[in-house]
């Protein structure tokens, strides 16, 4: 009783009751069916397809006879077992069939081999024995090969059959035809997917290859592929996976909704182990959701058509399908439930599967592009990138995807048009969360990489339109990119904007991770805007706040500046030793050092100050830093005339800075050297060879020292044929190079020894378009020129280019002058007193200044301005180096207060002083002024007489009496007149006439310079 | 169409009926469009008609080559290594082989036969070697033929001689005439190429990218375009990059193989 182990309850109980039945018609009770009977009524219930019963019922014919050792009886249980077997795997009784064939495979005379293995396999892999699939799928097989051999050793093991049976047996076994190919390629399917079930991936890789290369059909072919690289991936052998990918690529296994689960987990694991070729084409067979799941739906269409149900669930199918799909309705089938076979089931298993994902599609293609960009294929990434971003620029993934493809388009493809238009415009539609701040600080980044600071500050209105949150992370940003702003308004230069910038921060952001250098920054713009004591402050706030930050050395030099800017100088000297002897390796060692030695040299303390300038020399970290203490030093040396340690300074500065050193100032230094030394050729030689060998480099201010040097030089030093000479070899250097900045430079200094200054800055007013060329002299010779022709279009544009490009030139002041006067002939005082406060800044109170304080008097005079005009005139008296012509000027412009203020009678002192102090300067020119002016006071106090004697003598003063003022006094003289006091002249008369005014003593002290009563003395 | 028909058959009998008679003409089994095959020595193919003799006949015979549905014709070559050579871009060892076996079997190309995928191959052979003119040859002939696959390469293949001759709107032309979208825009590409816009180019190969990436026929030269388009633009990593990815992904086609010349020269290193 071998089977009543495996039967299931269900058959024993049908079995019994059939029994009964079989009892209740016409067997004798007492007795039971016989065998035979059985049989025939399990026959009877199998042709009438009832196969319950049927099966019941073999399983009882097979009890019955299982003792039996007679051959045809034997044959009989073999041929009922696999009828039985047949109708279980029909009915789906998997876990029953199995045994039910592993016994007809074990027991002789069964005369269907291979086709019992074979379902055998199949049961066992659908009850999910799979390790008795693999053994049952191996019999098969190796049964299939070797079918002789496999009966021999079943007889031999069977004694009791005799030979005719044996031999029977073996005619029966070979009467079985092979597997056909199908068959085949279905077991080695089967073989393939049990070890895989197994999850023995090495093993099932060889019968998928079986598959692979016997299956006639496309997308049994790409499964088999999908599986063996699923197998590699697990194994993992991804070189192997490499081999086979493009193979599945040809196949249209695609359509496969289990293919295409797997190509997403098969990508996906091949692009976490960063197998990208691989990957690729794996994510790019995947077919879209909705595309997939038309094309299977279809598929269940032909598949219910071609088993005979109506192409929809639930519906009937119409007369027409009937007559097109040949199917005939069966009144004795049940129709309440649709019976679907298993293909069917799963099928829409797969489809309901496919359906529950998630949506897919646009990870996949995030995936490809990102695959894309990290194999270099920028292009195609930004083309998946933007895809995604178009289908939901709101999502994760959609933000994601727009920020990669600004980043892409900056840094990889060089397309960063095309970024700003991105990523501005994503920024103004989405001013919320991270994404837009990431692409302000990529875009940012680039304009800082590419020194655009313009493009910098022109995200800054993005920037306002940003949502604000609390998310630290988007306030960092927010810090980040507000500071960004502080740093490119000073970049710029634009120092009021940064001081704006980076308050902002300090308010706005209280605490960020820019605090301290906020603040430091802030400090600064204050300090280039020279607001020395505001930015003094914040200094001193961030060395208390911030004394761990990276400027708190910084933060304590600075504030020797802000110091020594306040004039508070000897506090300025304290915090300057204070940082020297507290950070003795910080990077402002140096220029505190010098600083510190500037003070001492402005005292005197020339020792002092050479050994601060030394040790900044010793600790200089940057060139320019070593560059200011060595020419400082040179100063120093040269107010004592030690000019060998001028040399030995300057030397040792080109041993140490090598090609870094500015050479050009050296050797401007050596030259002056060896002109004190009287070696004049060698210092005009090495002059000459340094501006030709330096002079094409506009920013070398040395060679524009030289310049100047060497007209100095050949004024003073120079004989005709020496400066011929110097003249031949500057045409030289002009007709030998071919670089303009040069050439201008040597056409400047030529014009300088011819004194043509002037000529040549008109012919280089028209000659250069731009001054991208020209260096200081050349522009200052453009200033000079301009001025002269009094064409003031370019004097913003002159003055500009010398504060971006030259700050530090000397020869800046032509260009503040040109400026100044511009403002002031188009009446924009304002903008003309800040010129002049800048060039004053600049200048000081050096002679070729004085037309600052004399503007700025004239200036605030025609703003009505009285007191104060007075005083900026009155000032101007008291300074030594502008005695002379500046002087007369500003006593004529004293007059001109006075006169304003309506008190005629110190006007006229002033005027009067003009001609009888100052007629040897300025040509005579404030002289002939200061006649006119004291005639016409002279006048509106009512003595017209002594306004006349005022004309007279100014004809008698031989300083004023050619100038052009003198006509005024011809015409109120009259013709006679002033023939008789010209004929008296020729005669070799001289005048004496005298105009004395009674004038009160000024609160100023503008002592009246004349007696107090009226009188004219004519001298016959 | 009857009177062809019949003819075809009376040559099937007079093919056994006749012996011994010494033939010229290239050999091939001829089929009708009905069907019915004869062996046949073919004479020619000019101005759409087929004239060829029956087996042991020396009368010459016209037919209308639309009348006719295909030729297998008996070339002795090793296919396999004709195959492997074109699949390694052996491009010579491909025209050593076809060029003189073409010589009987070029002038039948507008017919469907079984030597249109080794035409098909000369022809690459061609263009890989500059040859633009032969390809033309080839090309035209095939775009003639009844095949849509052969009519296809025909097109695309006369439109890329005309790029290479600079005749950009013959290549408009054509492109209207192709059915492939893909194919289309690969010309598209290649013509922007030659008129030195690699970035627009690149444009479109990545339209083809991404819209017809199971398309493999055009997908595999799509992306080798892609390769040389990211070196026109001096980004060579990419291009590196992009060669290496063509080899592996379409390993075993000549296009792999054409994509690993480029890899191997551009300093790639062998996987």
């Amino acid at each position: 009783m071998r089977f009543t182990k495996k039967i299931s309850l269900n058959g024993m109980v049908r079995a019994l009751i059939l029994v009964f039945v079989l009892c209740g018609h016409g067997f004798a009770a007492n007795e039971g069916p016989t065998p035979a009977e059985i049989l025939k009524e399990a026959m009877m219930h199998m042709g009438k397809e009832e196969y319950d019963d049927a099966s019941a019922l073999m399983y009882m014919y097979l009890s019955e006879v299982e003792e039996s050792k007679a051959p045809r009886v034997i044959a009989i249980a073999q041929d009922i077992r696999f009828k039985l077997a047949s109708i279980l795997l029909k009915t789906e009784r998997m876990d029953e069939a199995a045994p039910v064939l592993q016994e007809y495979i074990e027991y002789p005379l069964g005369k269907f081999q291979r086709l019992s293995r074979k379902m055998l396999a199949t049961c066992l892999y659908e009850i999910e024995d799979y390790e008795g699939a693999v053994t049952a799928c191996t019999n098969a097989l190796y049964y299939n090969e070797n079918p002789i051999l496999e009966a021999k050793k079943f007889v031999a093991k069977d004694d009791d059959d005799d030979e005719e049976e044996s031999s029977r047996f073996k005619q029966k076994e070979e009467e079985e035809p092979e597997y056909t190919q199908q068959e085949l390629n279905e077991l080695y399917l089967t073989l393939a997917e049990s070890y895989y079930d197994l999850e023995q991936w090495t093993e099932c890789i060889p019968p998928f290859e079986y598959v692979i290369a016997q299956a006639p059909n496309e997308q049994r072919k790409g499964y088999a592929i999908m599986q063996v690289i699923n197998a590699l991936i697990e194994i993992p052998d991804f070189a192997r996976i490499t081999a086979w990918i493009p193979q599945l690529y040809r196949t249209s296994a695609r359509y496969d909704i289990r293919v295409n689960l797997a190509l997403m987990n098969a990508a996906a694991a091949l692009y976490e182990a960063g197998e990208y070729d691989s990957a690729l084409p794996l994510y790019r067979m995947i077919m879209p959701r909705d595309e997939l799941v038309t094309y299977q739906e279809s598929r269940i269409r032909d598949i219910r058509i071609s088993v005979g149900l109506p192409p929809e669930p639930g519906a009937e199918m119409t007369e027409d399908e009937k007559m097109l799909f040949g199917v005939v309705d069966d009144p004795a089938a049940p129709s309440q439930e649709e019976v679907k076979p298993k293909a069917l089931v799963d099928q829409e298993n797969l489809i309901y599967a496919l359906k529950e994902l998630p949506p897919y599609e646009l990870d996949v293609q995030y995936r490809m592009a990102d695959l894309y960009k990290t194999v270099d294929r920028y292009w195609e990434s930004l083309r998946f990138f933007d895809v995604v971003f178009e289908a939901d620029p709101k999502s994760e993934i959609g933000e994601r995807c727009i920020f990669e493809m600004v980043e892409t388009l900056i840094d990889e493809v060089n397309e960063p048009a095309e970024a700003e238009r991105r990523g501005f415009d994503y920024m103004a539609k989405y001013p919320e969360g991270m994404t837009p701040r990431q692409i302000a600080y990529t875009l940012n980044g680039y304009y800082q990489k590419t020194n655009d600071m313009k493009a910098v500050k022109a995200l800054k209105p993005y920037l306002d339109g940003l949502v604000r949150t609390n998310d630290e992370t988007i306030v960092k940003y927010d810090t980040e990119l507000y500071f960004m702003q502080g740093v490119a308004d000073l970049v710029l230069q634009d120092y009021e904007g940064s001081e704006k910038s980076f308050r902002y921060v300090l308010d706005e952001f209280p605490g960020s991770h820019q605090e301290a250098n906020s603040l430091y920054w802030y400090g600064m713009s204050k300090l280039f805007l020279q607001k020395y004591e505001s930015a003094f402050p914040d200094f001193e706030k961030y060395i208390k706040k911030h004394a761990t930050e990276t400027y708190v050395d910084e933060c304590s030099f600075q504030g020797g500046i802000c110091l020594f800017g306040m004039e508070r100088y000897d506090e300025a000297m304290e915090r300057f030793s204070y940082v020297i002897s507290t950070y003795p390796d910080s990077s402002v060692y140096p220029e505190a050092c010098s600083m510190r030695g500037d003070i001492y040299g402005s005292r005197g303390e020339l020792d002092a100050a050479v050994d601060d300038y030394t040790r900044a020399v010793a600790a200089a970290k940057k060139v320019n830093q070593a560059t200011y203490a060595t020419f400082q030093m040179a100063e120093v040396y040269e107010a004592e005339d030690k000019y060998d340690d001028i040399i030995r300074t300057v030397e040792s500065y080109l041993d140490v800075w090598d090609e870094e050193a500015d050479i050009a100032k050296a050797l401007f230094w050596i030259g002056k050297t060896k002109i004190q030394q009287k070696k004049i050729d060698e210092a005009v030689k090495t002059y000459v060879d340094a501006i030709v060998k330096y002079g094409s480099d506009v920013r070398q201010d040395g060679v524009d020292l030289m310049i100047a040097e060497l007209v100095k030089v050949s004024a003073i030093y120079l004989d005709t044929e020496q400066q011929n000479k110097l003249k031949a070899d500057l045409q030289a250097g002009i007709d030998e190079n071919d670089d303009l900045t040069l050439q201008l430079r040597l056409r400047v200094l030529q014009s300088k020894l011819d004194m043509t200054e002037t000529e040549l800055g008109k012919q280089l007013i028209q000659e250069l378009s731009d001054l991208e060329n020209a260096s200081p002299p050349v522009l200052a010779c453009i200033c000079d020129a301009s001025f002269e022709m009094e064409d003031y279009s370019r004097a913003e544009e002159l003055l500009l280019i010398f504060i971006t490009k030259f700050e530090d030139s000397d020869y800046m002041r032509a260009a503040f002058k040109l400026r100044a006067y511009g403002q002031y002939a188009e009446k924009d005082y304002e903008g003309a007193l800040h010129t002049i406060e800048e060039a004053q800044e600049h200048y000081g109170t050096e002679y070729d200044v004085a037309w600052a304080q004399l503007m700025k008097a004239q200036v605030l005079l025609d703003q009505g301005k009285v007191d104060e005009a007075r005083e900026a005139n009155m000032n101007l008296l008291s300074v030594p180096s502008w005695r002379g012509a500046p002087v007369a000027q500003a006593t004529f412009q004293l007059g001109q207060v006075e006169e304003k203020a309506g008190d005629y009678l110190k006007a006229f002192g002033f005027y009067q002083r003009a001609y009888f102090q100052y007629k040897g300067h300025a040509g005579g020119y404030w002289a002939a002024e200061g006649y006119l002016a004291s005639a016409r006071c002279l006048k509106k106090l009512g003595l017209s007489n002594d306004a006349r004697n005022t004309y007279r003598a100014m004809l008698f003063d031989p300083y004023v009496s050619d100038l052009p003022q003198s006509e005024e006094a011809r015409e109120v003289l009259g013709a006679g007149e002033v023939a008789e006091i010209a004929a008296y002249i020729e005669s070799g008369g001289t005048s004496n006439i005298t105009i004395n005014v009674e004038v009160e003593k000024t609160a100023e002290g503008a002592e009246p310079v004349e007696s107090s009563k009226p009188s004219t003395e004519e001298g016959a | 169409m009857k009177n062809v028909v019949a003819i075809i058959a009376l040559v099937a009998v007079s093919a056994i009926a006749q012996e011994e008679v010494v033939q010229s003409g290239t050999p091939a089994r001829l089929e009708a469009v009905n069907g019915k095959q004869v062996r046949v020595f073919l004479q020619s193919l000019v101005d759409g008609t087929v004239t060829f003799q029956a087996f042991k006949s020396d009368k010459n015979i016209p037919v209308p080559a639309d009348k006719i549905r295909r030729f297998e014709f008996y070339p002795k070559y090793d296919a396999a290594a004709l195959e492997q050579s074109f699949n390694s871009a052996d491009y010579d060892a491909v025209l050593a082989t076809l060029e003189p076996l073409m010589l009987d079997y070029a002038p039948y190309m507008t017919v469907s036969n079984n030597m249109q995928d080794a035409y098909c191959m000369m022809m690459e052979a061609y263009r890989a070697q500059g040859d633009f003119a032969k390809v033309r040859v080839c090309a035209e002939a095939l775009a003639q033929s009844s095949g849509p696959k052969f009519v296809m390469l025909g097109q695309v293949n006369t439109a890329l001689a005309a790029i290479a001759e600079g005749d950009f709107k013959a290549v408009e032309s054509l492109r209207e005439e192709i059915e492939s979208e893909a194919a289309s825009l690969y010309l598209q590409a290649s013509a922007e190429r030659a008129q030195g816009q690699p970035k627009v180019a690149m444009q479109t190969v990545v339209e083809i990218i991404a819209e017809h990436a199971n398309d493999v026929q055009w997908m595999a030269p799509s992306e080798l375009l892609s390769a040389e388009l990211y070196l026109d633009m001096a980004m060579t990593n990419s291009a590196v990059s992009t060669a290496r990815q063509v080899k592996n992904i379409y390993g075993g086609s000549n296009i792999a193989a054409d994509a690993n010349k480029l890899y191997i020269a551009l300093g790639g290193e062998s996987e």
